[in-house]
């Protein structure tokens, strides 16, 4: 059971930035993390958010290693159910539809298994954010295709900087 | 503060979380935590444990010590109304009052034996979970709570449920209140009628 967090890491920008990187930060103290993410601003409407990984050797993996489902969750309109995919190169949504007027946002991300040299990390995703639309919200749950420790975690805005806040917890 | 960590003169190191130097007594050590200049154990710090007594018509939290966090974490444990298959929502107070105008949207995925979904824009509350039982096992779950104590943005929350309501009952969302304002306060309150049992518990999570 969990019990608490633990602060790891924390980097906070009020600049617009196309990636937060958060490298050599899992270890064998926490089989389970949350990683946390709230939104200033972004460069323009649209885009979205996307998750991946650093190896042992501290090399960002960029192959098509990544499978995921999400739903793209909306205050009116069908949601989106077809962020499917099982040889990504990285994995999706985090957020969506973020917005250049300040509203801000927030998203929860909980790592799992990251340093197993023997498992699969699993990742699962919430999120709600505002875009021009309305509210946007994601539930994503996803994992990355090998069996390898995991150091660290990219962050990625996809055809959109944004400035934001990423802290990484270990869950005790 | 009073200590100097083992240093003399003027040049002090500042301490900071992350960033501290020198060789703490107990008392320092205690001082520094107190003053939110070192890493303390938990991040997931306890505001408040409220369980619903009687059968209030509502059920509030009144200090989110929102100027302290940015996320909150809220876990709900064994929430039943007072009438069978009533919905439990939740609304932001503003200035200590609740917010009921139409300034709330959300989007919820429900999934029992007839997976359906809820949505609204322009609501005037959130709703958290639908037709919760009286007789029934309750509801239990949680919600992230984003950005309550920043004027100038929205307040966000996402949140999973679990309860048996007709059927099992299981459901995530996310929510928004679109209005730019500084939330200090949750109240909860059924679609009709009381609530009358559960467990609330909020928590703000450091440093975030």
């Amino acid at each position: 059971m969990s019990t608490n967090l633990q602060l790891i890491k924390s980097t906070k920008s009020t600049d617009l930035v196309s990636n937060v990187s958060l490298q050599n930060v899992f270890s064998s103290q926490y089989k389970e993390y949350e990683l946390h993410i709230t939104f200033h601003n972004a460069s323009t409407n649209g885009g979205y958010g996307g998750l991946r990984f650093f190896d042992s050797s501290d090399t960002i993996i960029d192959g098509t290693e990544y499978a995921y489902a999400g739903s793209h969750l909306k205050d009116n309109g069908s949601f989106d159910n077809s962020w499917i995919d099982t040889d990504a190169t990285f994995l999706a949504p985090l957020y969506l539809d973020a917005n250049d007027d300040s509203r801000g946002g927030g998203c929860v991300v909980k790592i799992f298994n990251p340093n197993s040299s023997s498992d699969y990390t699993y990742v699962v995703v919430e999120s709600a954010t505002y875009g021009d639309g309305g509210l946007m919200g994601a539930k994503t749950l996803g994992h990355h295709l090998g069996a390898e420790t995991i150091t660290g975690v990219q962050i990625l805005n996809v055809s959109s900087t944004r400035s934001l806040n990423v802290v990484l917890y270990g869950v005790l | 503060m009073s200590n100097e960590f083992g240093y003399v003169g003027t040049a002090k190191p500042t301490q900071a979380v992350k960033s501290n130097s020198g060789v703490f007594s107990v008392n320092e050590h205690k001082e520094l935590i107190e003053d939110k200049k070192i890493l303390s154990f938990g991040q997931l710090e306890l505001i408040e444990t409220k369980s619903i007594s009687g059968t209030p018509s509502t059920f509030s939290f009144d200090t989110l010590k929102e100027s302290i966090y940015d996320v909150h974490f809220v876990t709900i444990t064994d929430y039943k109304p007072q009438t069978d298959d009533r919905h439990l929502m939740v609304r932001m107070k503003v200035g200590g009052t609740t917010d009921t105008g139409s300034n709330y949207r959300y989007a919820m995925q429900r999934i029992n034996t007839g997976s359906s979904v809820v949505q609204s824009a322009n609501d005037s509350k959130i709703w958290l979970a639908y037709n919760i039982g009286l007789n029934r096992e309750g509801l239990n779950g949680s919600f992230y709570l984003y950005n309550a104590g920043d004027s100038t943005k929205f307040t966000f929350l996402t949140s999973c449920n679990v309860h048996f309501g007709i059927g099992i009952d299981y459901n995530y969302q996310s929510g928004v209140h679109d209005s730019a304002n500084s939330v200090n306060g949750l109240e909860f309150s059924a679609s009709a009628g009381n609530v009358e049992h559960g467990t609330f518990s909020l928590y703000g999570i450091r440093y975030s």
